[in-house]
């Protein structure tokens, strides 16, 4: 609209009401990360043994033997609009509750709010049948030292069926006033089956926003997202190298390298993987902050060219 | 922090310096811990000692419980 043809400098109320845009203009609406199951940095098939899967998501089971594996959608599909990619939990023992969670970092941000979770479902795709009880429920963790945990507030059932449906539930979460916030408190948002039995479920497009509506889903780039999931956990390429040394074997030669992302906390580090060395026999990070890491190679030559380059993870989650 | 995670064998890391001892590089630690390497399930990890690392938090609350005990560095 060209400026001259503003002509009022009022706008009647009600004219713009938060329906009519909050999901054409407001984005970071969604505080879930990765709710599209589109970063899997740690790969895309899991079981019990594992604490998280796709980037983000916890698994949350008691003495069951459960899967969780990254799915694609069928190209052109329309049950869940716009999606790629959904995230399928099978259970294949009886035992207590299965599911995934995922820990949003801190308490403070929705301390007494109203929240809506959206999600498409869908169960008995995966061999074990649709779960006879499926819930929603939040819990705010106030971290080491703080007050003791407020779980399964605004706990849901939902009713899945073998064909994809848009579920959502609208929570309003207790207030911190009076609680000891500690170290990583979160806020954590679970998908469960309940009755222990052998079932399975697929989840996509999952968000929580401020409110009481369930708008549409906020579409994130793959980097955009990455660049979210990285602050808790990134799987990086360390390289030292080509280059002739002289030090004499036994020789420890380091190098600097910054995440991408500053990270939630120190983050744990393993190795994952070597991809070539020359003339260094091993590798090991020697330090690490929320900002990078130093990577160091040992040299087992007297001298000669040396080069070595490894997978290295780093850990930050919840 | 109800991680809950499987350690194994927990021992604190020391960084370290080259020295030449009888005409021979040989690693030595020097000062101060910076890490615990620990086994979760198998996988080797290097901890910081950072409480707000799901992984030290996990790890000191086993300690405190007389659950595990972190062997003193090399």
């Amino acid at each position: 609209m060209a400026l001259s043809t503003i002509n009022t400098n009022s706008i009647a109320d009600d004219a713009i009401t938060v329906p009519k845009v909050t999901d054409q203009v407001l984005t970071h609406r969604n505080l879930i990360i990765n709710g599209a199951m589109q970063v899997a940095q740690r790969g895309t098939s899991f079981t019990d043994a594992d604490t998280y899967s796709l980037d983000r998501w916890r698994l949350n089971q008691s003495s069951e033997t459960m899967a969780v594996t990254q799915q694609s959608f069928t190209a052109g599909q329309t049950d869940v609009p716009t999606a790629e990619k959904y995230l399928r939990v099978v259970i294949t023992t009886t035992g207590n509750f299965a599911g995934i969670t995922q820990r949003i970092e801190g308490v403070e941000q929705l301390s007494g709010q109203t929240v809506t979770v959206s999600f498409y479902a869908r169960g008995g795709q995966g061999g074990q049948g649709v779960p006879t009880t499926f819930r929603t429920y939040l819990n705010q963790n106030f971290g080491s030292g703080g007050s003791t945990a407020v779980t399964g507030q605004g706990s849901t059932n939902h009713t899945l069926t073998t064909s994809w449906q848009l579920f959502t539930a609208t929570v309003t979460l207790g207030s911190t006033s009076g609680k000891t916030i500690g170290t990583s408190s979160y806020t954590e948002l679970t998908f469960q089956q309940t009755t222990g039995e052998a079932c399975d479920f697929d989840i996509a497009l999952v968000q929580l926003e401020v409110g009481d509506t369930a708008t549409p889903f906020e579409h994130r780039s793959y980097g955009d997202e990455l660049a979210r999931c990285q602050r808790y956990y990134g799987k990086y390429y360390l390289h030292k190298g080509n280059e002739y040394m002289t030090h004499g074997s036994n020789i420890p030669l380091s190098s600097n390298f910054s995440f991408p992302t500053r990270m939630r906390a120190t983050p744990s580090s393993s190795h994952v993987q070597n991809i070539n060395a020359t003339n260094c026999n091993s590798s090991s990070i020697t330090f690490v902050d929320f900002d990078g890491a130093s990577y160091e190679v040992n040299m087992s030559v007297a001298s000669g060219t040396i080069s070595r380059r490894d997978i290295y993870a780093f850990d930050a989650e919840l | 922090m109800e991680n809950n995670l499987n350690i194994s064998s927990a021992q604190y890391v020391k960084q370290q310096e080259t020295q030449v001892i009888n005409d021979e590089n040989v690693y030595v630690s020097v000062g101060d811990n910076f890490a615990v390497d620990v086994v979760i399930d198998g996988e080797t990890l290097r901890v910081p000692l950072d409480p707000a690392n799901r992984h030290y938090a996990e790890i000191m609350c086993q300690v405190e419980a007389g659950e595990l005990t972190i062997e003193e560095a090399e």
